[in-house]
């Protein structure tokens, strides 16, 4: 009976404008994305082969992530160049930094896109589902019938959600076969598992937004009613709590500004130069000690910091939104941990270069960089486990309260 | 008649709403099969409601419905393969074409394996236009929506029909061919019930007419007793009549 | 007649569900942010005078010029608008070791977010059945069996609609505004004020655009289930897919070199490449030089203390000897102008070739809306492009005075005892000129918001006449 409802909620899809137009949308946005993300990597990765340090440099440069093609996260700052001088490191920006548009408007990348898009279309798939037909009178006519409204409401979901993500599945893989045609852009087969494991946290996803929709659209009379809370409740998910959410945290958690530790590193520097002044033989020591310093005022700002970001994200995960974006960047390992590890490691690196440079300012002996993004296993036991059992427990809950809410629904 | 061969019982049935109105008032009923019951009765008198209870959309106050025997507020997914509904302008699938639509709701009453061909019998026996059989419900006019409704009902094939004012709205020509229809499934022996406002063709069809009014089943009149009696008169002066106490 | 109209609009609107759904949440989520973001603002400032203050103290121990300008170097104070906007606040400090990455996952909410996701979408769904749900009720056709012109009962539809949606989002925003002004330490002014009236008439610009945009879909539709699909797609391509493609598309057009690669050539002309030019360039002129005066002969191969010696010995060859440097100075300072030059030339392409970009991806992305808003509000808050020039430009001018000041404090160092290292020796530089940020006059901001705020007016014009065209011929059955 179920398998009844599924292919008659499909055929209905299919023949409706309203399915036309959303994949229409979805399938252009995915394809358009990945066009543009990855003509932007291909970039990105030319640049890269110019800046990459000569063999000695005190150089650390990450190669792009092929994986920010679909979840670009902190792939701008990851790949900054960090340059390690005598007094520090010096950073330089990447590519798009000239344009000043591009810090306007969020990166329109492949999670970007399921992030807003998809769960909306989702909602606009589920919000007139049992509304519609209760105003049409089909609800009555299907329950005059020996079916039970679970199997009626599993049906469906199960119809809507095959809906959206049988060609959601298809464009997406559609982009991924015609980018493994370009030699550039091949990935490998851990970053493939990667990719997938995103796709399965936006199926999740969707799944999560399209249960809303059943749930309210059996809660209220009207299709029309129906929409208005969902889109509503769609801006309020998927804009205002998670941006709301770290601006609050950072009223809660008290770090200083960036801005004050460059400044005080720029007073210590200068400090010291104005010390060492004629007493040039005791230079090297001066350098480990300023460093030391450095050292200090950077770990106990991380260390606030990194309370900052706990903060932010535990009270960003009331929104399944931000909780997708955090599982899905740090999968792709361009997220907020990998990033933070990244810095990490540079420091260490170049605690490990410094002696040669405290010598001879052009020494060209440092070892070179290497950094490996965690493996996914710890990715995973790092909270991206986390989040996506959180999505998915979300989702059962508004699947099993729509389901109540069907069930008390009256058909009339 | 022997009561355990009604197909549709009312058991001391009771429906009060949550603001208090008392819409079915220990209404008693049975009906046979071969048999047509029209329920007459002012907008609000408790018409809808007795059919919504006999579908379980709503539970009883008090009482029970029973189809084929079962008890509907107990099981009601059993009680609901015997029966068929056809509800007041119902709206259909509009992206569907009809056949679509009878295919989809065919299988959902337990008819699976249908051909085209019996879709279209069912069709041409409603006498929707052939034309229409592959169209989309979107654009049929009312009177082609109820006859697909009915042709839902048909193809079900269940032994109780349970009618919410059908003809309402339809133009004489379609409501005539509606109670063709309706005579036919009588004499295939399905047990109907009807609610309308239409006098004169509730006379024509019905076995039995009850009138209701708050509520209460007031009056019922077997066809016999309608031939000498004059159901217009009977039903004007009961709705004219002091509200009961 | 059209007050007819445009009054049961209103109450028909204020009955309505969504205006009570959309009204509670713009109730909530305006004064909720208005109020994180004056506690962020404040905390800003505190931030900032301690910082401040502690360069203060740093300069009365430490200053020195070889460094100074570092310690110094401007910043911009949070100002008052950051209670409602923040534009292009640089939170995510990208240049710097220890970046912020929340921003960036994150965009942080303000008013002008609220006001260009939000108030979009809510004036979609104040208009989107406009027709083609009074068709389905049946109202349009008893309202149009009257003796009313169609215009009348657009102009009515419309006014109304837009009024109503636009009074709870100024309502909510008195109860935000009401805090700001009520703390004193925020210090908001009139100019403030006036800024905020101008960034309220350009939101009113904005929503009448999306409410034409839903009008005209509206009547182009016979079933309001499918005008509200039309609109809802139509907004997220122009909200949330032009303005994020915009750049990337100019890039696509006008691609420009990178940053970093642009900085490692410029390094290596002004470097490796100046040292190899200057070395070569000064063995010439030497060379020339020991040509002319042959007392210089064996200078090439003298250490520096024969050279001393002979100096203090021979006048001939101390005064062939200061030719003999100067030229090779001179050949080092012509190196150094070269390269210099060569590195300029790459600079300025860069800058040009990022402009053109910008430009490009500036006028794509005024195709949407949202974008065109969002530099209106920007500018108009000093938040954006313009306050980024202003605040470049003020940097300058104040640079050209420091290094007045530091020539003239030199000259004064030297005065007092000629062998003292000026760069490296602590100065007292209580009397330096301080960096003192001040916004843009309004009157720039307004000219700079001029542009955005006449294509928003014109966006709103073309969907209203458009709108009124498809309404005349709607068919009403």
């Amino acid at each position: 009976m179920t398998g009844t409802i599924v292919r008659k909620e499909i055929l209905s899809n299919l023949l409706s404008y309203k399915f036309t137009a959303v994949i229409v949308l979805v399938v252009v946005l995915v394809a358009t994305s990945f066009f543009v993300m990855a003509r932007d990597y291909k970039e990105r990765l030319a640049d890269y082969q110019l800046i990459r340090p000569e063999p000695g440099a005190p150089i650390a440069v990450l190669p792009p992530n092929p994986l920010s093609i679909f979840a670009r996260g902190l792939e701008e700052a990851m790949t900054r160049s960090f340059e390690v001088g005598a007094v520090g490191i010096d950073v330089r920006a990447g590519q798009s930094s000239g344009n000043v548009i591009f810090s306007f408007f969020p990166t329109p990348d492949f999670v970007h896109i399921i992030k807003v898009v998809l769960s909306l279309v989702a909602l606009l798939l589920g919000f007139d589902a049992v509304s519609r037909e209760k105003e049409a009178g089909t609800l009555k006519l299907a329950l005059s019938n020996a079916v039970s409204r679970s199997s009626l409401l599993l049906g469906k979901w199960t119809g809507n959600f095959l809906s959206l993500a049988v060609p959601f599945l298809l464009v997406t893989g559609l982009g991924l076969s015609v980018m493994a045609f370009d030699p550039a852009l091949r990935m490998s087969p851990g970053a493939l598992g990667r990719l997938g494991l995103i796709l399965a946290a936006a199926l999740i996803y969707i799944a999560l937004f399209l249960s809303l929709g059943l749930l309210v659209s059996s809660l209220v009379r009207r299709s029309a009613t129906s929409l208005v809370v969902l889109l509503l409740l769609w801006s309020v998910i998927v804009f205002v709590l998670p941006n709301m959410g770290s601006l609050l945290a950072r009223q809660i958690v008290d770090v200083p500004s960036v801005r004050s530790l460059s400044e005080k590193r720029q007073q210590i520097w200068t400090r010291e130069v104005l010390l060492s002044y004629g007493d040039r033989s005791g230079w090297g020591a001066r350098i480990q000690a300023m460093n030391e310093e450095f050292d200090r005022m950077e770990e106990d700002y991380r260390l606030k910091f990194n309370r900052l970001v706990r903060t932010s994200r535990s009270i960003n995960r009331i929104s399944p939104a931000a909780s997708f974006v955090d599982a899905a960047t740090e999968i792709a390992g361009t997220g907020v941990s990998e990033e933070t590890r990244l810095k990490s490691e540079v420091i260490r690196y170049k605690n490990q270069a410094l002696p040669s440079l405290a010598r001879d300012r052009t020494a060209r002996e440092a070892p070179a960089f290497s950094y490996r993004a965690r493996p996914l296993g710890e990715v995973l036991s790092d909270g991206g486990l986390f989040d996506l059992a959180w999505l998915s427990v979300f989702t059962i809950l508004l699947f099993a309260a729509g389901t109540v809410a069907f069930i008390r629904t009256d058909p009339r | 008649m022997n009561e355990t061969q009604s197909i549709l019982k009312a058991e001391d049935l009771s429906k009060r709403y949550e603001d208090g109105v008392l819409a079915v008032d220990h209404l008693n009923l049975n009906i046979y099969p071969g048999e047509v019951y029209c329920l007459l009765g002012a907008n609000g008198a408790g018409k809808t409601t007795t059919i919504n209870l006999f579908l379980n959309f709503i539970p009883p106050t008090t009482g029970t419905c029973y189809i084929k025997g079962i008890d509907v507020n107990r099981d009601p997914l059993e009680a609901k393969k015997h029966v068929a509904f056809v509800s007041e302008n119902v709206m259909l699938y509009g992206n569907f074409t009809a056949r679509q639509n009878l295919d989809f709701f065919a299988k959902l009453g337990g008819k699976a394996n249908l051909a085209k061909e019996d879709y279209y019998q069912v069709m041409r026996r409603v006498s929707l236009q052939e034309k229409a059989f592959d169209q989309r419900v979107k654009n049929f006019s009312k009177g082609m929506r109820q006859k697909l409704g009915i042709s839902i009902a048909i193809i079900k094939d269940a032994p109780a029909i349970l009618l919410d004012e059908p003809t309402s709205g339809l133009d004489p020509k379609a409501a005539t061919e509606f109670l063709e229809i309706m005579a036919e499934l009588k004499t295939e022996g399905k047990a109907i019930l009807m609610s309308t406002h239409d006098i004169f063709r509730a006379k024509e069809i019905g076995d039995r007419v009850g009138i209701m009014k708050e509520g209460r089943l007031v009056m019922e009149r077997t066809r016999q007793e309608l031939q000498v009696e004059d159901l217009v008169k009977i039903y004007i002066d009961y709705m004219k009549s002091e509200p009961l106490i | 007649m059209f007050r007819a109209v445009l009054a049961k609009e209103i109450r028909n609107h204020l009955l309505s569900f969504r205006f009570m759904a959309v009204f509670v949440m713009l109730m909530v989520v305006i004064p909720v942010t208005v109020l994180i973001l004056s506690t962020d603002t404040l905390r800003k400032r505190e931030e900032y005078s301690r910082r401040q203050a502690e360069i203060q103290a740093y300069l009365g121990q430490y200053a020195h010029f070889n460094r100074l300008f570092a310690v110094i170097s401007p910043s911009q104070p949070p100002i008052a608008m950051l209670t409602l906007a923040r534009g292009l606040a640089d939170d995510a400090n990208i240049n710097a070791f220890n970046n912020d990455p929340l921003p960036v996952m994150f965009p942080l909410i303000d008013l002008v977010f609220v006001a260009t996701i939000l108030l979009s979408l809510a004036a979609l769904v104040f208009s989107y059945d406009a027709v083609s749900g009074e068709r389905e009720d049946g109202t349009l056709k008893l309202a149009l069996a009257n003796g009313v012109p169609r215009s009348t009962v657009l102009a009515g539809k419309f006014a109304g609609g837009a009024i109503v949606l636009f009074v709870p989002f100024l309502i909510a925003l008195s109860l935000g505004l009401i805090y700001v002004l009520l703390n004193p330490r925020i210090g908001w002014s009139a100019v403030d004020g006036g800024a905020l009236g101008l960034l309220l008439a350009g939101s009113a610009v904005y929503t009448m655009v999306f409410y034409g945009l839903g009008f005209l879909i509206s009547a182009r539709h016979a079933s309001s289930a499918s005008s509200i699909m039309t609109s809802l797609v139509v907004w997220v391509v122009l909200v949330l897919v032009v303005p994020n493609l915009s750049p990337y598309l100019a890039e696509l057009v006008n691609p420009a070199p990178s940053r970093i690669r642009i900085g490692r050539e410029v390094d290596r002309m002004t470097d490796v490449e100046r040292d190899e030019l200057g070395r070569k360039l000064s063995a010439e002129r030497r060379a020339a030089v020991i040509r002319d005066h042959p007392a210089l002969a064996d200078v090439e191969r003298m250490s520096e203390s024969d050279i001393k010696a002979t100096i203090a010995r021979d006048p001939e060859f101390a005064w062939a000897y200061a030719l003999f440097r100067s030229a090779s100075e001179a050949a080092w300072k012509e190196a150094n102008v070269i390269q210099g030059q060569k590195a300029q030339v790459l600079r300025e392409e860069l800058g040009r070739k990022e402009e053109a970009q910008t430009r490009l991806a500036l006028n794509l992305s005024l195709a949407s809306p949202l974008a065109g808003f969002t530099y209106l509000a920007t500018d108009l808050t000093s938040t954006g492009m313009l306050n980024q020039r202003h605040f470049t430009g003020l940097a300058r001018a104040w640079a050209r005075n420091y290094s007045e000041y530091v020539q003239k404090k030199m000259a004064e160092m030297r005065q007092a005892d000629p062998t003292v290292d000026l760069w490296n020796t602590a100065v007292d530089v209580s009397d330096m000129p301080r960096f003192v940020y001040k916004e843009a006059p309004l009157a720039d901001r307004l000219r700079a918001a001029l542009v955005p705020f006449l294509i928003l007016s014109g966006m709103a014009l073309v969907f209203i006449a458009l709108a009124y065209v498809s309404f005349v011929r709607y068919d009403v059955r």
